[in-house]
Formats: C-alpha cells, sequence, structure tokens
C-alpha cells in the first residue's frame, strides 16, 4: 500500500454493482476532489457500497466495493475500516458507526428539516461526526449555524467551504442587456426528488404559463426514477399548456446550453438543501434566480441583488415570477449581480480552502513544498 | 459665529478666590472650544476677576457680598439668568478646577450636532495630592458614575433648583428626570480639587460646617477625605481623535 | 385607529445609571416610528416598577415588576401583559420568548438571531432537565404567535432542524440601514493611515478579545495601521481597562459614540471587524459599515452570512485570534480588493434599504391583522 494513500469512503461513486458512474451532486465534488488530491501528491483510493465485492479502475482511480452492503451499511463500513489506514467520508455516515479521529467529514447540508425526519436522531448523527472526526467541512454556513445551536462546544471542529461554479463552463453567451419583449423561459434544474420543489414549480409555473402566453417552462430532470418522469409528464400532458411545457435530461457537458436558453432558474427547495450546484451554475452563466429560504441557498443569494429568496409557498413564486416576468431591468440587475457573486464560487477557490484543509488533516500525506 | 459650526457653546461658571488654584488652565482650556464664558465672581478676594478678564471669551459679572456660601440655590439661580441672556445653543456647567480632556476641542461641535439628546454626561475623575493620580476607591470611584455638564438650552422652557444650601446641582431640575434623554461621552474631566493637600482640611470642615448631619451627601463620603488608606489610578490621557 | 402593544424586558435599564443604546433599541425605535408612520396606536411595555417613559415623542413606555426568569423565560411578565392590553388590537412581543406561554389571538413576535450558541449557555441552564425544559417553552412561545419575525435565516434553519412543523411561522425580514444617512464620503485626512474599526459591544461573543489581540500584531507589525474600538462595554470595568489599554498603546484607540454621529466616523474607516462568535444576527453595525462601503471582516455566524458573501462583499471567518489577523493583515496588503469588495458591500447594503425593510413589515402586519 502506498504510503501516501488517501481512502474516500462514500455511499456510491459507481453504481453498487461497479458498472457505470452514478450522476449527482456529491459524486460531481468527489470526482474535483479527487483530481485535487492526485495534484497534491496523495494517492487517492475510493471505497464504497457494492451488491457484492468488486475492484475496477476509473479515470486512474481505483475504486472498490462492499458486498456486506447489502446486509448492513455498517458491516461494509467496517470492513472499509479495516481495509484502510487514512481516510476521508465523503458524506456524513447516517448509520451508527466510529469514525477513524485523524479524518475529514464533508457535510452537504441540513437534510432533515422537513416532517419526513426525526430531528432528534439526526442530530444524533451529526453529533457522532463532530465528535469524533478531526474536522467536519460543511458546504454551507447553515448547517454551521444549526450545529452551534446545538451543540456549540463541538461546533469549533467545522470548517465552512461553499461549492464552487465553473466559471469558463457556465458564464453568459453575451453581454447582459434588457431583454424586453420576446419569450421568457422558465427553467426548473433538478432532480425529480419531493425535496428539490418539482411539485411547487410546476404548480406555480402552470399558472404563470396560463397568464403569460410568452413565458416557457424547461424542466432539465434527471431520469434516476423513470417512474417519476411517467408521473410528471402525464401531468403536463394533461394541461392545456402542455406545449409550452419542455421536458429534457441532459449530460453535464449539455448544461452550459440549458442555462444559456433560460431566463429566470427557479430552485425551490423545500427541504435538504445545501449550496446547490444547480444554483450556483445558475448564477454563474448569469440567469435571473428564484430560490426558496432554505439551507444554504441563503448563503448564495442576498434577496433583491444577485435573486429573489422567497419561502417555498405556490403564491409567493407566482408573485415573485410576476414580478420578474414585469420588469426586465431588475432581471437584468439581479442576473449581472448572479454572476459577479458567482466569481467568488470559482473552482479554483474552492481548491484553495480545500488544499488548506488537507494540509492541516493529512500533513504526512501532502509532498513537501520546495 | 460660533467656534463649532452651528452651534453656540456657552460655558458658565460660579468662581470665589481661584486665582492661584487652576483657573488659568480651566480658562486656557474653555477660550479654545467654547463660544462664551459667563463667569459669576462670588466677591472673591483675591484677583480672581482680573485673571478673568485676560480672556476674550468671558463675560464677567461680581457679587459684592458672598452668596455661594449663604445660600448656594440662589447663586446659581442668578448664574443661570445671566447665562439664558447669552441665547446658547448648549450650556456647559464646569468649575473652575475642572479640565476637559484635550479631545474635547475635536469632537464638542459633533457632540452639539446630535439630535438624540438633550443632555451629556461626563466622569469626573479627583485627582488625589497630585497632578498624576486619581482616587477610585468607594464612592470616588470615577468610572462608576457619570455628571450631567452639558445641556441643550430650549428658550421659553421653565428651569428650576432646589431650595437647598448646599449641593443643589450645577444644572436645572428639568435635566434631572429620567424623563430627558441623554448621552454617556467617553471624554473624561479630570477635577482637580482634591489634587492639592492643602485644600484639604479646608474643604472638609467647610462641608462638615454647612452639613453636620450628612443630609447633602452621604456622610461617610465626606468622612472619606480624611482616610489614611485611599487607592489611586494613574491617569493616561486619551488620545486626540483628528476627525 | 387600530391599537398594537408591544412587550419588551428592557428597552431602558431599570435602574437607568448606564445608558446603552444597542441594536434592539434602535430596531425598537424604528419599529415604533415606522407603525406611528402607518396609522397604528402604539404603546410599549417592559419591566420596571411602574414608572413610565416614552419611547419616542408620544409614544408611551409602560411598566410590570418582574424580578425573576425562571428559565430564561418571562411566563409573569407575559400574563401582566396580556392582562394590561385588553384593548390591543395586536400584540407584538419584541423577543421571541417573551410570547412564553400565551399571546393575544393576533399576535407577531421577533428573533432578532439564536442566543444560545455558545458553550457558556450550558452553564446557565446546567441539566438535561433544565435545558429540554427551556426547549419546551421556545417551542411555545414560536408556535404561539400567528407569525414570528426573523432577522436571519439562521434562525429559521435552526428551529425549522428542530422541530420542522413550525416552518410557516416564520417571516425572514433582515435587518436595516438607512443608505441614505450611511453612505460613502471623503475622509477628513489623507490616506497616510489605514484605520480598522471595531464598530461594536465591547463584549466576549463580539469577538473583542480576539480583536484586542489582533491590534496588538497589527500595530507592532505596521506603524501606519490604527485600530479604533468603538462602541460601549457591558461594564464600568470593562470600559476603564479599554481606555488605560488604548491610552497606553500606540495607534489604539477606544471611544464610542452616539449612532447619529456613527455615518461620519465609519467615512474615516478602512477596514471593519465584525468578528462575532455567537449570538449574531443580521448586525446593525455590519449593515451600516456596508452601507459606508467598507470592506468587512466577519465571523460566520448566525445571519452575518446572510449579509456577506465570503470573497465578494467581505470575507467570512472562523473568529479565531489567528485567523483574524490573517484576514486583516490580507486586506491591509491588498488595497484594491479592499475597493472592490467594499464597493459590492455598498451595492449589497441597498438590498437591505430601511425602505424595504419597512415594506416588508408592513405586509405581515397587514397578514396578521387581516385574518
Amino acid at each position: 500500500m502506498s504510503h501516501n494513500r488517501l481512502s474516500i469512503i462514500m455511499p456510491n461513486l459507481l453504481t453498487w454493482d461497479g458498472k457505470k458512474p452514478v450522476t449527482g451532486g456529491l459524486e460531481r465534488y468527489v470526482w474535483n476532489l479527487l483530481a485535487l488530491l492526485k495534484e497534491m501528491g496523495i494517492s487517492p483510493d475510493v471505497h464504497q457500497n457494492g451488491s457484492f465485492d468488486w475492484e475496477r479502475e476509473v479515470n486512474g482511480i481505483n475504486i472498490r466495493g462492499y458486498g456486506m452492503a447489502r446486509i448492513a451499511i455498517e458491516a461494509a463500513i467496517q470492513e472499509i475500516h479495516g481495509n484502510t489506514d487514512r481516510v476521508f467520508y465523503a458524506s456524513i455516515i447516517y448509520h451508527p458507526t466510529l469514525y477513524k479521529p485523524d479524518s475529514v467529514v464533508i457535510s452537504h447540508g441540513v437534510w432533515w428539516d422537513s416532517s419526513n425526519y426525526d430531528p432528534v436522531a439526526n442530530l444524533a448523527i451529526c453529533r457522532q461526526a463532530l465528535e469524533q472526526a478531526k474536522t467536519v467541512v460543511s458546504c454551507d454556513y447553515n448547517f454551521l449555524n444549526v450545529m452551534r445551536a446545538t451543540l456549540p462546544t463541538l461546533s469549533h471542529k467545522i470548517e465552512v467551504i461553499p461549492n464552487f461554479a465553473d466559471l469558463e463552463l457556465f458564464k453568459p453567451r453575451q453581454a447582459l442587456k434588457v431583454k424586453d419583449g420576446g419569450d421568457i423561459t422558465i427553467l426548473f434544474p433538478r432532480r425529480l426528488d419531493i425535496c428539490r420543489g418539482i411539485d411547487l414549480f410546476l404548480n406555480a409555473g402552470i399558472r404563470i404559463v396560463k397568464k403569460h402566453p410568452g413565458v416557457k417552462l424547461h424542466l432539465a430532470v434527471d431520469t434516476n426514477h423513470p417512474e417519476f418522469n411517467r408521473v410528471v409528464n402525464e401531468y403536463i400532458n394533461s394541461t392545456q399548456e402542455k406545449n409550452r411545457i419542455i421536458t429534457g435530461s441532459y449530460s453535464f457537458e449539455d448544461m452550459p446550453e440549458v442555462y444559456a436558453t433560460a431566463d429566470i432558474v427557479v430552485i425551490p427547495s423545500i427541504f435538504s438543501e445545501g449550496t446547490s450546484f444547480s444554483c450556483l451554475e445558475a448564477m454563474a452563466s448569469g440567469c435571473t434566480l428564484v430560490v426558496t429560504n432554505v439551507g444554504g441557498l441563503t448563503n448564495l443569494i442576498i434577496d433583491g441583488y444577485n435573486g429573489l429568496i422567497i419561502k417555498p409557498d405556490e403564491n409567493e413564486l407566482v408573485h415573485a415570477l410576476e414580478t420578474l416576468i414585469a420588469n426586465p431591468r431588475l432581471r437584468l440587475n439581479l442576473s449581472r449581480n448572479a454572476r459577479s457573486v458567482a466569481e467568488s464560487f470559482s473552482l479554483n477557490l474552492w481548491k484553495e480552502r480545500w488544499r488548506k484543509i488537507i494540509r492541516e488533516v493529512y500533513p504526512d500525506l501532502v509532498s513537501p513544498v520546495f | 459665529m460660533s467656534t463649532n459650526g452651528k452651534h453656540k457653546l456657552t460655558a458658565m461658571m460660579l468662581v470665589r478666590n481661584e486665582a492661584e488654584r487652576y483657573l488659568n488652565t480651566c480658562l486656557s482650556h474653555l477660550n479654545v472650544y467654547t463660544d462664551e464664558i459667563i463667569i459669576l465672581d462670588d466677591a472673591s478676594t483675591d484677583n480672581t476677576s482680573e485673571v478673568c478678564l485676560t480672556y476674550p471669551k468671558v463675560k464677567l459679572y461680581r457679587n459684592e457680598e458672598p452668596m455661594f456660601i449663604a445660600n448656594e440655590s440662589l447663586a446659581r439661580k442668578k448664574l443661570w439668568q445671566l447665562v439664558e441672556k447669552s441665547n446658547p445653543d448648549w450650556i456647559l456647567a464646569i468649575d473652575a478646577d475642572e479640565v476637559f480632556e484635550d479631545q474635547i476641542e475635536s469632537q464638542i461641535g459633533y457632540i452639539m450636532a446630535g439630535d438624540d439628546y438633550d443632555a451629556v454626561e461626563f466622569r469626573i475623575f479627583d485627582f488625589w495630592k497630585s497632578m498624576t493620580h486619581y482616587r477610585v476607591d468607594g464612592l470616588w470611584n470615577p468610572w462608576n458614575r457619570f455628571s450631567t455638564l452639558l445641556i441643550r438650552y430650549q428658550p421659553g422652557k421653565v428651569y428650576s433648583w432646589p431650595d437647598l444650601p448646599l449641593h443643589c446641582g450645577r444644572i436645572p431640575m428639568e435635566y434631572r428626570s429620567h424623563r430627558i434623554k441623554r448621552f454617556q461621552s467617553n471624554i473624561r474631566v479630570k477635577h482637580f480639587g482634591w489634587a492639592d493637600e492643602k485644600d484639604h482640611i479646608k474643604k472638609y470642615a467647610f462641608y462638615k460646617q454647612k452639613d453636620p448631619e450628612g443630609r447633602l451627601q452621604a456622610k461617610n463620603h465626606l468622612e472619606s477625605v480624611l482616610d489614611k488608606e485611599v487607592k489611586l489610578e494613574e491617569w493616561t490621557e486619551s488620545k486626540s481623535l483628528s476627525f | 385607529m387600530a391599537k398594537i402593544s408591544i412587550l419588551t424586558t428592557n428597552h431602558y435599564s431599570p435602574e437607568g445609571n448606564r445608558i446603552i443604546y444597542g441594536g434592539a433599541e434602535r430596531y425598537g425605535v424604528e419599529f415604533t416610528k415606522m407603525l406611528v408612520e402607518m396609522g397604528f396606536d402604539v404603546e410599549w411595555w417592559q419591566i420596571g416598577t411602574g414608572w413610565e417613559s416614552e419611547i419616542i415623542p408620544g409614544v408611551k413606555l409602560r411598566t410590570i415588576p418582574e424580578s425573576e426568569a425562571p428559565l430564561k423565560t418571562l411566563p409573569r411578565l407575559n400574563q401582566a401583559f396580556y392582562e394590561k392590553t385588553v384593548d390591543a388590537d395586536l400584540a407584538v412581543y419584541f423577543v421571541t420568548f417573551l410570547a412564553y406561554p400565551q399571546v393575544k389571538e393576533k399576535s407577531i413576535s421577533i428573533s432578532h438571531g439564536i442566543f444560545w450558541d455558545y458553550p457558556g449557555f450550558d452553564t446557565d441552564l446546567q441539566t438535561d432537565t433544565e435545558r429540554r425544559e427551556w426547549l419546551r417553552r421556545l417551542y411555545i412561545a414560536l408556535n404561539g404567535p400567528q407569525k414570528v419575525v426573523s432577522v436571519d435565516t439562521a434562525t429559521i434553519q435552526w428551529a425549522v432542524s428542530t422541530w420542522p412543523g413550525l416552518f410557516n411561522k416564520f417571516e425572514y425580514i433582515p435587518n436595516f440601514v438607512d443608505t441614505e444617512k450611511f453612505k460613502p464620503g471623503d475622509k477628513v485626512l489623507g490616506n497616510n493611515k489605514v484605520r480598522v474599526a471595531f464598530p461594536r459591544r465591547m463584549t466576549s461573543v463580539r469577538g473583542i478579545n480576539e480583536a484586542a489581540y489582533a491590534a496588538e500584531v497589527l500595530t507592532k507589525k505596521y506603524k501606519n495601521v490604527e485600530f479604533h474600538f468603538i462602541g460601549r462595554a457591558h461594564s464600568d470595568e470593562l470600559e476603564k481597562q479599554l481606555t488605560q489599554w488604548a491610552n497606553r498603546s500606540q495607534n489604539i484607540y477606544y471611544y464610542w459614540k452616539s449612532p447619529e454621529d456613527m455615518p461620519r466616523v465609519l467615512v474615516n474607516m478602512d477596514i471593519v471587524l465584525i468578528p462575532s462568535k455567537s449570538t449574531e444576527g443580521t448586525a446593525l453595525s455590519c449593515l451600516e459599515a456596508m452601507a459606508v462601503g467598507l470592506p468587512i471582516i466577519a465571523g460566520y455566524v448566525g445571519g452575518l452570512s446572510d449579509l456577506i458573501i465570503n470573497g465578494y462583499n467581505g470575507l467570512l471567518i472562523k473568529p479565531t485570534p489567528k485567523n483574524l489577523v490573517n484576514a486583516i493583515d490580507y486586506l491591509l496588503k491588498n488595497p484594491d480588493l479592499r475597493q472592490k469588495i467594499g464597493r459590492n458591500a455598498r451595492e449589497t447594503a441597498l438590498a437591505f434599504d430601511i425602505t424595504i425593510w419597512k415594506k416588508r413589515w408592513a405586509e405581515v402586519i397587514s397578514e396578521v391583522l387581516g385574518k
């Protein structure tokens, strides 16, 4: 085993059978992190849940799946702990476990801020990470605030590194200017997950489309659960406005184009939100944003400056969209500021912040700098 | 034209036989940042009046017979009426042995420009047997008390004074109410009344005779003048602000 | 004319010997002016021996005796207020826990931020039972009023992570700044000195000790850097210590100003420190410094992340002594960056102008009164 090996522990960078990459925010995050670790002279590998024991190499990274996960996740983690030396937890583990002490854990935001969850049990899960790991890196200030208000003696272990946007990939196609008249496209660039607010978007969006003939809705959604797509499409097809509601599933490479064709982007999360990649990429693309006051979104958007903040409420969303449709000048100002704020969330800054943490927690693994 | 922009600042002072004490120090400071200094000389037998008149901003009034010693309240009222005639915006009630820190010069204009208060309080430091140290034990502690020394004059308002022979206060009753909006300033006042040991017995005897029962001031505070053991702190002057 | 009765703890201190015009008091005054402008009949109540005063000319402040605060709540004060304000159309509980245990049929409470997020709070509620009971009471206080207006999103997110069902209680109305009064201006002096200001109450939760440490380190390192500590402390003793410390130190100043004099003072500053460690909402002092166009170094605490975007319109740091020194040093070495983030700070401050605050409040009040 290499002396500068760092093992990333996470649920699934590849599908449980190890056959194909999983596409999601966490997975993109980890691919960027793996690249950074290699730049720093560290040899990372990945240990994840599997439907059987397997080992693969993808993009030069060794990835191992642990079939024990089919029986019990905590048992798979125990096995991973036995197979590894220095480890790095790419997300908080929702199961009872003992983290290795000299390690980093990433929190991607408060996930239990909904009636579906038991706050006490989930706080205990966070407490476990804060007590045992060396540093918890939070992607937003919201998780930090909740922890400080709940476990003030442990919150000093938290460092905040907000998510990033690739500013070269995501940028305005032309100089931003007032768009008076013409069609307006309202984009929902999220997964079809209840926490991301698809219901909210469709209900409010359809009211807007009914009233404004020049407005179109665009759903850029995943196909992880085809049955969800079926339900959504059936619903859309049952409306009179179906011709002005476009649905598509796009690869990451296509997303810059999707944002470039959008005027307004809605991030209507109702719970479980961090510093959303979709929000940051829409900002970087120079779109006008409407977001909810959930999780880390309020760390990205200042209401009335670089977007509008609403409660996850249909009437509030309709009102915000009406305001934007009626005010091309406001849309322009918000989108300009969105782009300039996004520049403070560059990939380079994200890397710089991570380098500092990695040097602090894993000094023995980092190549000396001469 | 006022020294401090829009607001006319009148200082008022009751004096008696101050020529050999701190009068010059006090007036040379006041002369810099006030617009007018109204002084009522309470029948001094030294050259207090002459000293006062060397300062161009002083307007001097004289009592032929000592008034303060017989009836402080009456003397205060007389001085107040003289001050009202000077048509001030703000009035600074100061004694001949008190000197503000130098930073008052750059800051007084800004203080008087405030709209949110009608009285300004300051901490007064009693220098004790020296010009370098002030007393901090017991009731002498300057850090936990503020005194109203600067008040906004409101023409037409009726002002009154308590009918007391001693310690009736240097500002009218109307400025002592809790209803008055006050601002407490960080600028400090140096009081040299106890700086010279020679004055101690004289002052003690004066107050003791005027108020033997300690009705007007805590008796143990007066007695503490004679304390052998006192706690002192060294004065450090605050730096003046340049804006 | 509808009548609004407002309950607070201490707008004026019950003894009245130290006059401190802090953020909550200024909020109270601006809130009152707004309600009067809107045509409401307003009265205030607080703890006191029965004396009466005015919060602004013409608006009475009355008092109710209270000497105990079991588990940091004031149930007797709450009850007395309820009984004494039978003629009120709307009750406003100026602090969230004042709404425990009973509220008026139409009522709003205000959260000024999370105030229990420091380890020392544990010593105030020492047992698990006390802590649970305190939480239970806080839940009742938050659940009672029709609306809880929160000055930051941190409070809302904590509450929803603790009791998800409370989500719809909350309205986010961040604090305000008068961007006409607080605006960039010319310095009285030239740029021969760089002035770093700490324009806060001098208390440990605001990071006074970290800031004082940074002042000592950096005034030794740079002869042209001044530190200005501007604000009252919690005690006379601390004011004494700060005065003597500043007077002994080269290029360190300690003083305070009336709030209306602060725009002028801030204009003469170059960097502002808001290095709070806990109990922070959307600090007025932070908004004021932003409106003046100053680069701010803020602690990553409470509502400050609703105002500051790290690297864009300020720096948001974990408020350790070392981090604070490094962040100040970084800005001292990068005057262009100071200018850039100062400009962005002014731009973002415009989104918190007091006129917007008034508009949002008007909407919440009419929603509650309309029900």
